[in-house]
């Protein structure tokens, strides 16, 4: 627990420093990415890691969104996927491009994966591995976006 | 003087990363601008390494725009000059306290060089990363007895930063087969956290691949590095992490501890 609390100031500090802060939904993605602790004393495995994926995905997909719209390249994309593209393929000089290598992983890793979870009636969330991995790539997206300033 | 920072500034204590290992004293904010600070409480050649790869996965990892105080008391000239070189500002733990402090900035054009190295390392990163996962996933059976392979290899010497010559010996089992692939092996002891492990073999990696030159990070060489173990590298509260960390600085697992496969992966990776 007192590992995932630091992983969460961490990764709010990095964000706090980025124009996602100056997004209007600022407050909400912050308030997601801090339910996940709340989500870890839950003791039904399946609910727990079903609302920590909840959590973190609403958190990635609004960040996403806030950090294209801030620098002026957000272009009609609606969806997870469609930001990596526009994250792969944006002229903008003063922010950084992901390569083609992480847009695929990140598609793989993270939406394709969240996607089964989020989307599949029945698809029970009982593979702790898998979710913490899936949940970790999030986080490592995040700071990587972050870090694209 | 935590406590003052914390007064002024939003930190954060002994910041965790996914995908770093240690990482800085302090993580701390001052409006858009993002710092770390590392206390070095003695000079002697191991803890100058720690300190090395800390600021090494730090700078990989974290936005490029991160400026990096070393907080020391007293230094010789020599690792003055060398530590000047690698971190933005040496101070002392009274200038902490000073407010013009952390309006520092590190220049756009050093900003642009960082990022460049991201993108690289973050694409070797990665690709390491799959590869690795999907390998470890279609093993049956892991090989639990090394051979010894390695007797027509030198032991790995690597540069630490501080020395002129790539004099300093690994005390892992870490062999030379070329300047551009390296062998390692290691017997996963579930006695020990497994990141202890992994840990010589990142720092290798690390020091080996990577050079902080004029305070910007740059790769000198992605060599090629097969990590041979007897099990998967793991850990509970982060199962996957001692995998990601090793694919981070491009060590490739492998169970195949016999010479005619290691020879084929050598071979493919050249």
């Amino acid at each position: 627990m007192n590992e995932l609390k630091k992983k969460t100031e961490t990764l709010i500090q990095i964000l706090d420093s980025t124009k996602i802060s100056n997004s209007p939904n600022y407050t909400k993605i912050k308030s997601e990415i801090k339910e996940v602790l709340s989500d870890h004393s839950i003791d039904k495995q399946n609910k727990r890691n079903l609302l920590k994926i909840t959590h973190t995905t609403r958190a990635i997909d609004t960040s996403l969104e806030s950090f294209l719209a801030e620098h002026g390249i957000l272009n009609g994309e609606v969806s997870l996927g469609q930001y990596l593209y526009k994250l792969r393929d944006h002229n903008k000089n003063d922010i950084d491009k992901i390569t083609e290598a992480e847009r695929n992983f990140y598609q793989k890793n993270i939406v394709d994966l969240r996607n089964s979870y989020m989307h599949s009636a029945g698809k029970v969330c009982t593979n702790d591995k898998e979710v913490n991995e899936l949940l970790n790539n999030m986080q490592v997206l995040l700071t990587r976006v972050a870090g694209l300033e | 003087m935590t406590e003052i920072l914390k007064k002024k500034y939003r930190i954060v204590e002994n910041p965790i990363t996914t995908d770093t290992l240690s990482g800085p004293d302090i993580l701390l904010r001052n409006e858009d601008r993002l710092y770390s600070i590392y206390y070095l409480k003695k000079t002697n050649i191991d803890e100058l390494e720690k300190i090395f790869v800390t600021l090494a996965e730090t700078k990989l990892n974290y936005p490029a725009k991160l400026f990096s105080f070393l907080v020391v008391d007293d230094l010789s000239d020599y690792l003055f000059e060398n530590l000047n070189e690698k971190f933005d500002k040496i101070v002392s733990i009274n200038d902490l306290a000073s407010d013009s402090l952390f309006k520092e900035k590190k220049s756009e054009d050093d900003i642009k060089r960082t990022k460049l190295t991201q993108r690289v390392y973050f694409e070797n990163k990665i690709k390491t990363y799959q590869k690795n996962l999907d390998y470890v996933k279609n093993i049956i059976e892991w090989e639990t007895t090394f051979k010894d392979i390695y007797s027509k290899y030198h032991k790995a010497t690597y540069h630490n930063w501080i020395s002129t010559k790539k004099d300093r010996k690994s005390r892992a089992n870490i062999y030379e087969v070329n300047t551009n692939i390296f062998l390692g092996q290691k017997s996963i002891d579930n006695k020990t956290s497994n990141l202890k492990d992994i840990r010589p073999y990142y720092k290798f990696a690390l020091l080996n691949d990577f050079i902080i030159e004029n305070k910007k990070i740059e790769i000198i060489n992605l060599t090629k590095k097969i990590f041979i173990t007897d099990k998967e590298p793991s850990m509970n509260i982060d199962p996957l992490k001692p995998i990601r960390m090793l694919s981070s600085v491009g060590w490739l697992i492998s169970t195949q501890a016999d010479e005619e496969n290691l020879e084929s992966i050598i071979v493919q990776e050249s």
